[in-house]
């Protein structure tokens, strides 16, 4: 091999170390990542306030949040990215026999306004690359569950100063899946009103608020994708209001007023749903 | 209304340089610590680290939970259900909170709740810190939402620079709120009693019919009234009848097998924290001895430790005897120790 042969391959070589490619074509380095959760109401965007068909008949949602934990990428090399905090916290909690520990927040939560419109939430750095798909929890789950939140810096999403407010006071630990609403109980093809009373049956009012860890629940995407290194990037799920609340049996009062205890079915039943509910989109570009 | 001259005369007209037990360990230039003399017996006083026992957030703990600024109509305190003169509880079947509304349950008294390891008669709250919104925002009780609540002291002439003084220059927030009540709250510690005199010796400190009611209280009670604080910090189903509306423990794990259990309370104090049970049922002693006396109300999942005594009167009325030496009053409290 001859100098003139050499000098171009060096130049490539010296050009790929540059530009970090990996002999897959992926570049080594990292992609920037974000959450998108898109709330769609079937076929159609969801806006809060606006109805759309429920579980065949009509409502509509004006709040609907979640928290998302547990996030993993699920690289088709065969590693498991894991999304952690970028700043652990650690704060009290009290374990199964009632001992009070320091807990070390390492979890990156994310808390998802799905009414309040698209705000995409920083992940952080992630492997570029191809995926096979991704994995997250619905909930918040283990010893995070039974910490004190006062502890918390006010920005944590699970702080109970903060936007979320997730937090039940009444009892401790988080609501994760939030839907307050209104349907038709008439069968007029209209709303009706709430009577301010829970499980009246004259009163129109919808809410869903499940909680406990036994209910944090894992949603599994099979999709392909790719990240992009040194790329700002989405992953863009859509999460389908109406598929989530298929199934869900509202001809009784106390049915459409659930608060976890008492309504295990209709929690059982959100929980089902869930994961057909949820879609990954695709991953959009963004400039950094 | 305001109830602050009365603690302050029940926690501050005290003796100081007691035997110090859990107080925080200022440095030298540190902030002034509290001192919270506590009987023999009792392990040392619970402070997390989040939350040191600061003069500093007791004093200014004190004065918040006292102030009514922290209700919605500026009516009630959290000394309003929580009176000093009675073991902070409130002598109510269940508590008022705002134009009159009635609570879901009877005030229980904050003595020793630093000691506690749940809160409220279900076990709702894990920390004393998290308690505090409860009845802050409860729309029977305070019905004040904490933001709501927030920019009041933010507002207020003094509680600014009081927050910022205690909290190294933070202001009021959901965190220096809730440590503020909690800190005052730890120091609510119960006195020794003539049960513990009489645990450490004196055998003169109990008389011949409360040494009776012991002795019957340890036969029958005490699997669940156990230890110092006189309880086993568990759940019971002890024969009261529920309602839905307050089904007990199983609104707290969503179990039907919690159906009707609520916390085993402390008897510390317990002759001033009448009436008892959750609700209020029992207006005094003698009718809570006699439900027990009874085997309970025969009520689905009952505990299997309630069941009929079949007690001579006068074996009820020694165990009424003893539980009213039980009658302690808020130990010392040393809000200058360094």
């Amino acid at each position: 091999m001859t100098s003139r042969t050499i000098a171009p391959l060096g130049a490539l070589l010296f050009f790929l170390a540059l530009t970090g490619c990996d002999s897959d074509g992926s570049s080594s380095e990292p992609a920037m990542l974000r959450l998108d959760v898109e709330a769609l109401a079937g076929d159609d965007a969801f806006a809060p306030g606006e109805a759309f068909a429920v579980n065949g008949t009509t409502g509509q949602i004006d709040r609907a949040q979640l928290i998302v934990s547990g996030i993993t990428l699920l690289h088709e090399d065969g590693r498991e990215i894991q999304v952690l905090a970028d700043d652990p916290v650690t704060v009290r909690a009290r374990d199964e026999n009632e001992t009070e520990v320091q807990q070390t927040i390492d979890e990156r939560y994310v808390f998802v306004d799905l009414d309040a419109g698209r705000a995409p939430t920083m992940l952080g750095e992630v492997p570029s690359g191809r995926y096979t798909g991704a994995r997250f929890l619905v909930g918040v789950d283990g010893l995070d569950n039974r910490i004190a939140p006062e502890d918390l810096p006010a920005d944590h999403p699970l702080a109970v100063a903060s936007a979320s407010a997730m937090h039940w006071n009444w009892n401790a630990g988080f609501v994760f899946l939030q839907l307050d609403g209104l349907l038709d109980i008439d069968g007029d093809g209209a709303v009706d009103a709430s009577t301010g009373t829970p499980r009246d049956p004259a009163s129109g009012q919808w809410r869903l608020h499940v909680g406990s860890a036994a209910n944090a629940t894992t949603v599994v995407l099979d999709t392909d994708f790719e990240l992009e290194g040194g790329a700002m990037q989405d992953l863009h799920l859509t999460l389908d209001l109406a598929a989530l609340a298929a199934g869900l049996d509202f001809s009784d009062a106390s049915d459409r007023w659930c608060m976890t205890g008492g309504c295990q079915d209709v929690v059982d039943t959100a929980k089902g749903n869930l994961s057909s509910a949820f879609m990954l989109h695709g991953v959009h570009a963004h400039s950094m | 209304m305001a109830r602050r001259p009365s603690a302050v005369a029940l926690l501050l007209a005290v003796a100081f340089g007691a035997v110090a037990s859990g107080c925080d360990v200022a440095g030298p230039d540190g902030p002034v610590g509290v001192r919270v003399r506590v009987p023999d017996g009792f392990d040392p006083l619970p402070v997390p680290p989040q939350n040191p026992l600061r003069a500093d957030r007791v004093v200014l703990g004190e004065r918040l939970f006292f102030d009514p600024v922290l209700s919605g109509d500026r009516s009630v305190s959290c000394g309003t259900c929580h009176l000093p003169e009675r073991a902070f509880s409130d002598g109510l079947e269940r508590s008022l909170g705002v134009e009159g509304r009635v609570g879901l349950r009877n005030a229980p008294t904050l003595l020793n709740v630093a000691y506690r390891t749940s809160l409220f008669w279900d076990g709702g709250a894990l920390f004393l810190e998290s308690q505090a919104l409860v009845p802050l925002e409860d729309h029977r009780e305070m019905d004040l939402p904490v933001e709501d609540a927030l920019d009041r002291l933010r507002q207020h002439p003094e509680y600014a620079a009081l927050f910022a003084e205690a909290f190294d220059g933070e202001g009021p927030s959901v965190r220096t709120l809730t440590y503020a009540l909690a800190a005052y709250q730890r120091t609510l510690v119960s006195a020794p009693t003539a049960l513990d005199r009489y645990r450490a010796g004196d055998d003169g400190a109990l008389g011949a019919e409360a040494r009776a009611g012991l002795a019957l209280f340890q036969t029958h009670c005490q699997s669940c009234h156990a230890g110092p604080l006189l309880t086993s910090e568990g759940f019971e189903n002890n024969g009261a009848a529920v309602t839905d509306e307050d089904p007990g423990r199983e609104r707290i794990t969503f179990s039907t097998a919690d159906r009707g259990t609520f916390r085993v309370p402390s008897l510390r104090a317990v002759a001033r924290t009448a009436p008892y049970f959750h609700d209020g049922r029992f207006p005094t002693l003698e009718a809570v001895v006699a439900h027990y006396d009874r085997g309970g109300d025969a009520t689905p999942g009952q505990s299997p430790r309630v069941r009929p005594l079949r007690l001579a009167e006068a074996d009820r009325d020694a165990l009424v005897a003893f539980l009213e030496t039980l009658d302690d009053a808020a130990a010392p409290v040393d809000r200058s120790a360094n």
